[in-house]
């Protein structure tokens, strides 16, 4: 991957996997300082980026693993929140938004991450197998707990009924 | 692959798309100079460790392989050797009086004076002092 490859796969995607990290991980400025990060470490690694044809999952599991190594260090987070500063006054999440995040952050770490890369990045659970590295059985105890979980949390008897399953 | 329909679906999505929109992107400038940097920091320190293991590997080296033994230091201080005298210039010494006498002295010519015959105790005529005839001493000085 060139640098001017690079410049626009950045452009493009950086939103996105913020958008998905933000779900993972429940705390937006967290999201998008491991995202940054990520992609940081993906540019002095460009060519491995592209050997597997799947660069979006690289920075977006490099993302993850930070965010987990973060956890164990907390006061970095306090660093981000004064790196970025205070954000600019856009809408707010809506209630449901907020609902679902809230939810989120009751499950387990690795429960969280399997749900959003089930319902929000479309992955099977094959490839779900290949970006977390955890047995099929696992990942699928995995959705249909985090699944029950969060309908008992958000009072919705239409997410208890999964219709991939 | 969760179907379209799916609520569940939908409420991560719109929470995805809430964070997407809040989120602050940096500019890739940010993220190239940075990247840069962390490779600079990389390659140096890959260059630091390669040093350290060739010097580490450089000083076991010399001190397991044999080598040419360090040569050794005297004892003591050497000082100059001066130049001897010859022994004829050896100044006289009282010591040098109870020396025996030397098989030289023995095959001195004898003298008129010690030519005496009947010397008593048997002793060399040669030794013999030509005045007195008893004291054997004073013919063993130097010349």
């Amino acid at each position: 991957m060139t640098v001017e490859e690079f410049e626009e796969f950045y452009a493009r995607t950086v939103a996105r996997l913020t958008g998905q990290l933000y779900v993972m991980l429940g705390d937006l400025h967290e999201a998008q300082d491991v995202v940054q990060e990520a992609f940081v470490k993906g540019w002095s690694r460009r060519r491995q980026l592209d050997s597997d044809g799947r660069p979006e999952a690289w920075i977006r599991t490099v993302a993850w693993r930070l965010a987990v190594s973060r956890w164990r260090f907390r006061r970095r987070a306090a660093d981000a929140w004064k790196r970025s500063g205070a954000p600019p006054h856009v809408e707010g999440p809506g209630p449901d938004q907020v609902a679902l995040v809230e939810a989120l952050r009751e499950l387990p770490a690795q429960q969280r991450r399997t749900m959003t890369l089930h319902y929000l990045c479309d992955l099977t659970v094959e490839q779900i197998v290949g970006e977390t590295g955890q047995s099929a059985s696992t990942i699928k105890t995995h959705l249909a707990r985090g699944r029950t979980a969060l309908a008992h949390r958000l009072q919705d008897p239409r997410i208890e009924e999964d219709p991939g399953a | 692959m969760p179907e379209p329909q799916d609520p569940l679906r939908s409420l991560f999505q719109q929470a995805a798309a809430s964070g997407q929109r809040r989120a602050i992107t940096a500019p890739v400038e940010h993220i190239a100079e940075r990247g840069k940097r962390m490779h600079r920091r990389r390659v140096a320190a890959v260059v630091a460790g390669a040093c350290l293991v060739l010097a580490g590997g450089g000083a076991a080296a010399a001190k397991l392989l044999p080598g040419k033994p360090p040569s050794t230091p005297p004892a003591t201080t050497p000082f100059p050797r001066q130049p001897s005298p010859a022994p004829t210039t050896r100044p006289p010494s009282p010591v040098e009086t109870s020396r025996p006498p030397s098989a030289a002295r023995t095959v001195r010519p004898p003298s008129a004076e010690t030519s005496s015959p009947g010397a008593p105790g048997g002793v060399p005529t040669s030794l013999t002092n030509g005045t007195n005839g008893t004291d054997g001493m004073a013919s063993t000085s130097p010349p």
